[in-house]
C-alpha cells in the first residue's frame, strides 16, 4: 500500500510535467504567428506611418513643397531631421513625373549602407502637385530604417 | 482503488491536451480572422487617401493662384490641371488603382475685383477610388478663396496721408494675418505708389486688419489695392475717397420791418458761410419765428448765390419779433452750430 502510493506519486509529477510541455508548445506554436513590436512586419508599418506622417505635416505647413520647388535641400534635410525620431535613418529622392531624380545633393541621415543592408527598410511615396501657380508635380520617395 | 488513483492522473494530461487544442483553435480562428486586416496596407491606403486629398486641395489652390494671376483669362486652369492631377496621382501610386474624379469646377471672375469688397475663389467637388481594395466614393469639397475689403478710407488733407484699412480672409472666413508689404500694391489714381504696413486687431471692427499709410500730396479720387496671399491667390479691390466734409455756420443775422397800411412785414437776413468765411449758396435753411402773441411759425428756403437767404412774415401785431435758426442742411456739407456768429435775433416792432 505504501509502495503503491510512492509509484502514484511519481506518475503524477511526470504527467505534470508532461502536461507542462504541452501547454509551453501550444504557447510557442501561438507565438510565431504574434505580430510584436519586435517584429519585422510591425516595425515596417510603424517607420511607415512615421514617415507619411511627417511628409504630410511638412506639406500641410507649405513647407514641403516651398523646400523641394526652391531646392532648399538642406532645409529639408533639417527639416526631416527634427520631425524624425533620433534613432530613425532616412534617405530622400525627389523625382519628376518622367521618374528622373531633381535633388543634386543627397538627402539623408544615418549610415547611407543601412539602407542596402537592412532587413527592414520602410519606403513612403508622397506626391506634391506643384508650387504657386505652377503645375508640376514631384514624387518623394522616403526611406527609412532604425539606426 | 489504485484505477482511481491512475485515472486521476490519466484526467490533468487530458485536461492539458483539451487546453493546448482550445488555445491552439482559438488563436487559429483568430490568426485567420486577423490575416486579412494584418496584411493588407491599411495604413497605406489611408496615407494615400491623405496625400491624394491634400493634393487636390493644394491643385485648385494652385489653379486659382495662375487665374488670378493672369489677370481671370483662362478660365480652363482649374479642368486642365485637375485632368493633369488625375492622371498623375494615378502614375504616382501605379498598382494601388487610384482614381480621381471630380464634380464641379467653379472660378470667380474680375466681375467680382475692383469693389469695395472684392474676392477671389475656386470650388472643386473631388473623389478618390482605391480599386484595388475596394474603395469607393471618398468625397470631399476643396475650396480656395480670398477675399478683401477696404474699410473706411480716409486722407488726411493737413498731414497729406491716405490711410487704407483693409480686411482680408481666406475659406471659412478664416482672417489671413501673415500678408508684408511685399504682398501689397498699392495704385492711386492710376499711379503706384510706394506705402507702408502695419498690422493690428481692430475692435471697431472686429477684425485683423491689414492698414496701408502712403504720402499722397492732393485729394486723391480713387485708390485701387492689390494683394497676393502666400499661396499666390491674387485678389483687387478699389475704393473711391471722399473728400472730407466742410463744415458751414450762421453768419450775422439782422431784422428789420416796413409798415404796408395796418400790416406789419418782418425780414430776417441770414448769411451762411464756410469754414474760411466764404459764403455758401444752395444750402436750406430751416428758421422759426417767434411772434408777438407766442405763435411761432416756421420757414425753410436756400441760399441764393450770395450765401444769403432772406425771410419775410406779414403781421398785424406789434412787439416782439424772435427769429431763431433751427437747421442748415446742405448735400456733403456740416452744419457746425457752435460756429455760429448768431443762431437767433429779435426785433421789436412798434
Amino acid at each position: 500500500m505504501r509502495r503503491t502510493k510512492g509509484i502514484d506519486g511519481q506518475m503524477r509529477i511526470i504527467e505534470a510535467i508532461l502536461a507542462s510541455f504541452v501547454i509551453l508548445f501550444a504557447t510557442t506554436f501561438i507565438n510565431t504567428f504574434a505580430v510584436t513590436p519586435s517584429s519585422l512586419t510591425y516595425e515596417t508599418g510603424e517607420l511607415e506611418k512615421v514617415g507619411h506622417n511627417v511628409l504630410h505635416d511638412l506639406d500641410e505647413q507649405r513647407l514641403l513643397a516651398r523646400f523641394v520647388y526652391n531646392e532648399e535641400w538642406g532645409n529639408l534635410t533639417a527639416a526631416l531631421m527634427v520631425c524624425l525620431p533620433p534613432d530613425v535613418y532616412f534617405s530622400l529622392t525627389v523625382y519628376d513625373l518622367d521618374g528622373s531624380v531633381v535633388n543634386n545633393m543627397p538627402i539623408y541621415y544615418g549610415d547611407p549602407e543601412v539602407f542596402t543592408t537592412s532587413s527592414s527598410v520602410a519606403s513612403v511615396t508622397y506626391i506634391i502637385p506643384g508650387y504657386q501657380a505652377t503645375y508640376d508635380p514631384r514624387i518623394l520617395i522616403l526611406q527609412l530604417v532604425r539606426g | 482503488m489504485r484505477i482511481v488513483k491512475q485515472g486521476g492522473g490519466q484526467f490533468i494530461i487530458i485536461a492539458a491536451l483539451l487546453v493546448a487544442i482550445i488555445m491552439v483553435s482559438v488563436s487559429t480562428i483568430m490568426y485567420s480572422a486577423v490575416t486579412y486586416y494584418r496584411h493588407e496596407r491599411w495604413e497605406e491606403y489611408l496615407a494615400i487617401i491623405d496625400n491624394v486629398e491634400l493634393g487636390s486641395r493644394r491643385v485648385v489652390e494652385m489653379s486659382l493662384a495662375n487665374y488670378t494671376l493672369n489677370n481671370c483669362i483662362d478660365d480652363t486652369i482649374l479642368r486642365d490641371n485637375l485632368d493633369r492631377w488625375i492622371n498623375d496621382a494615378k502614375k504616382a501610386y501605379a498598382g494601388f488603382g487610384v482614381i480621381v474624379s471630380y464634380d464641379g469646377n467653379e472660378l470667380s471672375d474680375d466681375d467680382d475685383w475692383y469693389k469695395n469688397e472684392s474676392f477671389s475663389a475656386a470650388n472643386a467637388t473631388i473623389t478618390i477610388d482605391i480599386t484595388s481594395v475596394g474603395l469607393r466614393g471618398y468625397k470631399f469639397t476643396a475650396p480656395a478663396f480670398l477675399g478683401m475689403k477696404i474699410l473706411g478710407i480716409s486722407w488726411d488733407e493737413e498731414e497729406k496721408v491716405l490711410t487704407i484699412p483693409l480686411a482680408i480672409d481666406k475659406e471659412g472666413s478664416t482672417p489671413v494675418t501673415d500678408l508684408e508689404k511685399g504682398n501689397f500694391s498699392i495704385l492711386v489714381d492710376d499711379e503706384l505708389k510706394d506705402f507702408t504696413l502695419i498690422h493690428y486687431y481692430s475692435e471697431t471692427y472686429d477684425s485683423f486688419i491689414h492698414e496701408i499709410q502712403c504720402s499722397i500730396e492732393d485729394q486723391p479720387s480713387l485708390v485701387s489695392v492689390t494683394a497676393r496671399d502666400t499661396r499666390g491667390i491674387k485678389v483687387i479691390a478699389n475704393s473711391t475717397v471722399t473728400p472730407p466734409a466742410e463744415t458751414m455756420h450762421v453768419g450775422d443775422i439782422s431784422m428789420w420791418y416796413e409798415k404796408q397800411g395796418q400790416q406789419y412785414t418782418v425780414y430776417t437776413k441770414i448769411p451762411i458761410l464756410d469754414g474760411n468765411g466764404q459764403a455758401v449758396s444752395d444750402a436750406t435753411v430751416y428758421l422759426n419765428i417767434t411772434l408777438p402773441n407766442g405763435s411761432v411759425q416756421s420757414f425753410s428756403k436756400k441760399t441764393g448765390p450770395d450765401g444769403t437767404v432772406t425771410f419775410d412774415l406779414k403781421s398785424k401785431l406789434v412787439g416782439l419779433y424772435t427769429s431763431t435758426v433751427t437747421d442748415v442742411v446742405k448735400e456733403g456739407w456740416i452744419y457746425d452750430s457752435t460756429s455760429n456768429v448768431e443762431t437767433s435775433e429779435s426785433l421789436t416792432v412798434s
